[in-house]
């Protein structure tokens, strides 16, 4: 079921009468049994792999809870990441594996024919299962209490909001609020609706009216010249920002209307003045999770520059191979973690801010992070290396941009201007909520202001967001 | 004494009382308001998209007037002997002519372009056409139907998220149309409202074929000799791809042989260098779609043309349609009509 549906409303309200009619009991309960129809929308059988994560989990954190020795405990947190892991390995991995042992095995002079099993990749897999294995990890560590409760613990795998691209919460943050009663507050509607809106204009506007020209060239860059390649390069970062935060926001409406606080996942990332920085404000929630799961445990950024590298490095080739089986992610995760060491020496011997004061550096910090963030995201997209090479070979030679080629890409006259228009407006409320708060929160004061905006806003993205169902981008991984 | 209440609700203590009261006040006004505005909203957008009918592209006037000449018009007389319906999308509105095919065909030869910008189903108009007493001999095909293989259901309906923004906002296009029209008429507005008249009448002179003007952007309306685009394939045969199992074929076979008409595909225009030129039809292909005798493809897969018979990237103009309708005469006269 998606968020940018008709069918989704239709089932949000639906649950929100039920979920707030029926005695507080009750909702323990109605939670679940909608979170799994929200996800079994998908396929029925992806519930089994959820339902098993979830008593995978739940056992052994009891099992972690009522260990007498260090040693039981360890066991029963391995058993769980090795059954997590194991799951995601086989569904999400597997078939990349086979095929990379035939290329091996035809290098080494030993073909064998093209075989892949064609296994389906549940949808949030990998989101619910790192969410998961968060919650073991911090019971191991004890940071957090064993969750007792069934029901409140396969709420938080579940729980149907952000299960499919998360945030990818922490228990201690959000366990606790489903032993909570939640009742339908009119001071968590008008922001939850905000959240809502704001998130599909990103998605409709803005991320879906930009795919066709991403999807065109992408899928043959050599039939464009660098002009349209690197268009497509900025339309992308733009699409996909567009795409995975608009989720971030819905879901973080759908949960703030029935009374609960989910992370914020982005924080205007085009608005960050190096890559570091960059990477702090996008995908928080991952980025946050390899942070405090990985790399602090691996030592951080102690004993050393040339092991913080190391460990920098590491936490972005896996970062890498979290988004997809393919050395295109491999390669993506390897290109960040080169800049952010580069970038961390850069800063901590250079000091840019010394010669060139803090405000050009905050701005030329800014081009960088985007040119960078661009190229990144180009091999990122690039079905292929070969794809992603034509890319940057042809931004050798810059031609004239032509009208038809836009309106055969599927942007014609009014919808350039459109999407041009909802960037524009994107990149305004971006700033004003990065650098200007203050400007907001006088425009929300102004009597009735927000309301006739939200319904401008609503009726922007019914008359002008782009209707047919297109699945959110980070679905896939 | 013993006190009873007379109402459970006078039972609750006073504060619980006011404070419910005054949680449902706090809901009340906001979204009586919110609900007030956007249904303004609403009907003055639903007004302006019925008082200014000339805004609507030429695309949308000519469909609501080939329906209108589908349902209660009548489209063949009985001299007909070959009554024919063309469908198809914008490329086909604006390539086959139907007026210099019935000539190039004969006397007992009636035709009508059914082509529908942006329209891919074919089903639902010629339904609506065989309901208006409308029984053609043929249908030419110039799109594949789609490969679905059953009727759409509840389930269908409820996930056509096109088709319910519609339904709720009927001026959904409203807005874009109208931007448009102001714009491409700026210096010419008084004659411009007028145009959708012209327009109606010119494509129902034409049986169905109509220029889309709007759309072209090139001097002459015609596009330069080496005019190309980076999507084109010109080392790319574009072979047409025909499903074989599909809800709307079964359904089309039902009306075919209810109403004993043929079905026949017949080959797109495209651009040189859009893609590579067809090969020529082999007979094979000509033969019968599967074992059903009412389905037949001819021809090659498309027809090639220079780009100066081309409007747009994609639509011809009018010499571009005269050559198209040449070719898909010689293609008709050589076997698909007895």
């Amino acid at each position: 079921m998606l968020f940018n549906s008709f069918e989704f409303f239709l089932f949000f309200i639906t649950f929100l009468v039920v979920y707030f009619s029926l005695p507080p009991r009750f909702q323990p309960f109605v939670m679940l049994i909608g979170s799994y129809i929200f996800y079994m929308g998908w396929r029925p059988s992806f519930a089994l792999l959820l339902a098993l994560t979830t008593v995978v989990d739940y056992t052994t954190g009891l099992m972690m809870a009522g260990s007498r020795t260090e040693a039981g405990r360890k066991w029963a947190m391995i058993t769980a990441l090795t059954i997590n892991l194991g799951v995601l390995a086989t569904v999400k991995y597997l078939d990349f594996m086979i095929a990379n042992v035939i290329g091996l095995a035809g290098l080494v002079g030993y073909p064998m024919p093209d075989y892949a099993l064609g296994i389906i990749l549940p949808v949030g897999i990998s989101f619910y299962t790192f969410q998961s294995i968060g919650y073991t990890l911090d019971v191991y560590n004890r940071r957090i209490e064993a969750e007792r409760n069934f029901i409140a613990y396969a709420q938080y795998v579940a729980f149907f909001p952000q299960l499919v691209a998360g945030p990818i919460e922490r228990a201690a943050h959000m366990l606790p609020q489903f032993h909570q009663t939640h009742t339908l507050k009119f001071e968590n509607v008008p922001p939850g609706l905000w959240l809502i809106g704001y998130g599909l204009f990103k998605k409709m506007c803005v991320a879906d009216a930009l795919a066709p020209v991403v999807n065109g060239v992408f899928a043959e860059p050599q039939a464009y010249s660098g002009t349209y390649n690197l268009i497509a390069g900025f339309a992308f970062i733009l699409q996909v920002y567009g795409d995975f935060s608009g989720y971030s926001d819905i879901a973080r409406g759908v949960a703030r209307i029935m009374g609960f606080d989910l992370m914020i996942n982005f924080r205007q990332p085009f608005f960050a003045t190096s890559i570091s920085d960059l990477w702090r404000r996008w995908n928080i929630s991952l980025i946050s999770w390899f942070r405090d799961y990985l790399y602090f445990p691996l030592g951080g950024s102690k004993g050393g520059e040339l092991k913080a590298a190391r460990n920098i490095m590491i936490v972005w080739l896996a970062s890498g191979l979290w988004h997809g089986a393919a050395w295109t992610y491999v390669a993506w995760g390897f290109y960040y973690g080169v800049w952010l060491i580069v970038e961390r020496h850069f800063t901590r011997h250079i000091y840019p801010e010394r010669w060139l004061g803090t405000r050009l550096t905050s701005v030329l910090g800014c081009f960088w992070a985007i040119a960078i963030f661009t190229i990144g995201e180009i091999i990122f997209r690039a079905p292929t290396f070969g794809h992603a090479l034509a890319m940057f070979q042809s931004f050798g030679s810059f031609g004239p941009l032509s009208y038809g080629t836009f309106k055969v890409l599927g942007l014609p006259s009014f919808e350039l201007a459109l999407v041009c228009l909802s960037v524009l407006i994107l990149f305004v409320v971006d700033y004003h909520i990065a650098r200007r708060p203050d400007r907001l929160a006088a425009l929300v004061a102004v009597p009735r202001l927000p309301m006739v905006a939200g319904v401008g806003l609503c009726y922007y993205v019914l008359l002008f967001g782009v209707m047919g169902r297109i699945e959110f981008i980070y679905f896939q991984f | 004494m013993v006190y009873t209440s007379p109402s459970s609700s006078a039972a609750l203590p006073t504060i619980e009382r006011e404070r419910s009261m005054a949680a449902a006040n706090r809901w009340q006004r906001p979204v009586a308001e919110f609900a007030f505005l956007f249904a303004a909203v609403w009907v003055v957008f639903y007004g302006a998209y019925t008082l200014l009918p000339f805004t609507r592209p030429g695309s949308v006037v000519i469909a609501d007037a080939k329906f209108d000449v589908m349902v209660k018009g009548q489209m063949f007389g009985p001299q007909d002997r070959y009554r024919v319906m063309a469908f198809g999308h914008s490329k086909a509105l604006t390539s086959m002519r139907p007026r210099e095919l019935d000539a190039a065909m004969g006397p007992e030869f009636r035709s009508y372009n059914l082509g529908l910008p942006g329209e891919v189903r074919i089903l639902p108009i010629l339904e609506a056409a065989l309901e208006g007493g409308n029984v053609p001999t043929h249908v030419l095909l110039m799109l594949p139907w789609d490969g679905k293989p059953n009727q759409p259901g509840l389930m269908d309906l409820l996930r056509d998220d096109p088709a319910i923004a519609k339904t709720l906002l009927p001026f959904r296009t409203f807005p874009r149309d109208a931007t448009l029209f102001l714009f491409e008429n700026r210096n010419r507005l008084a004659e411009a409202v007028h145009d959708v008249d012209v327009q109606r009448n010119s494509m129902l002179e034409e049986r169905g074929w109509f220029f889309i003007k709007s759309q072209s952007h090139f001097r002459n309306d015609r596009l330069p000799d080496d005019y190309a685009l980076p999507s084109d394939r010109p080392n790319r045969i574009e072979e047409r791809k025909i499903p074989e199992k599909s809800f709307t074929r079964t359904r089309l076979e039902q009306l075919a042989t209810k109403y004993g008409f043929e079905i026949i595909f017949i080959p797109l225009p495209y651009r040189n260098g859009e893609f590579k030129s067809a090969p020529v039809a082999d007979n094979a292909r000509l033969a019968t779609l599967s074992e059903h005798p009412r389905i037949r493809v001819l021809g090659p897969d498309y027809f090639n043309y220079p780009p100066a018979f081309f409007a747009d990237p994609h639509h011809m103009n009018l010499q571009g349609a005269l050559a198209y309708t040449a070719d898909l005469a010689r293609l008709l006269k050589s076997g698909a009509f007895d």
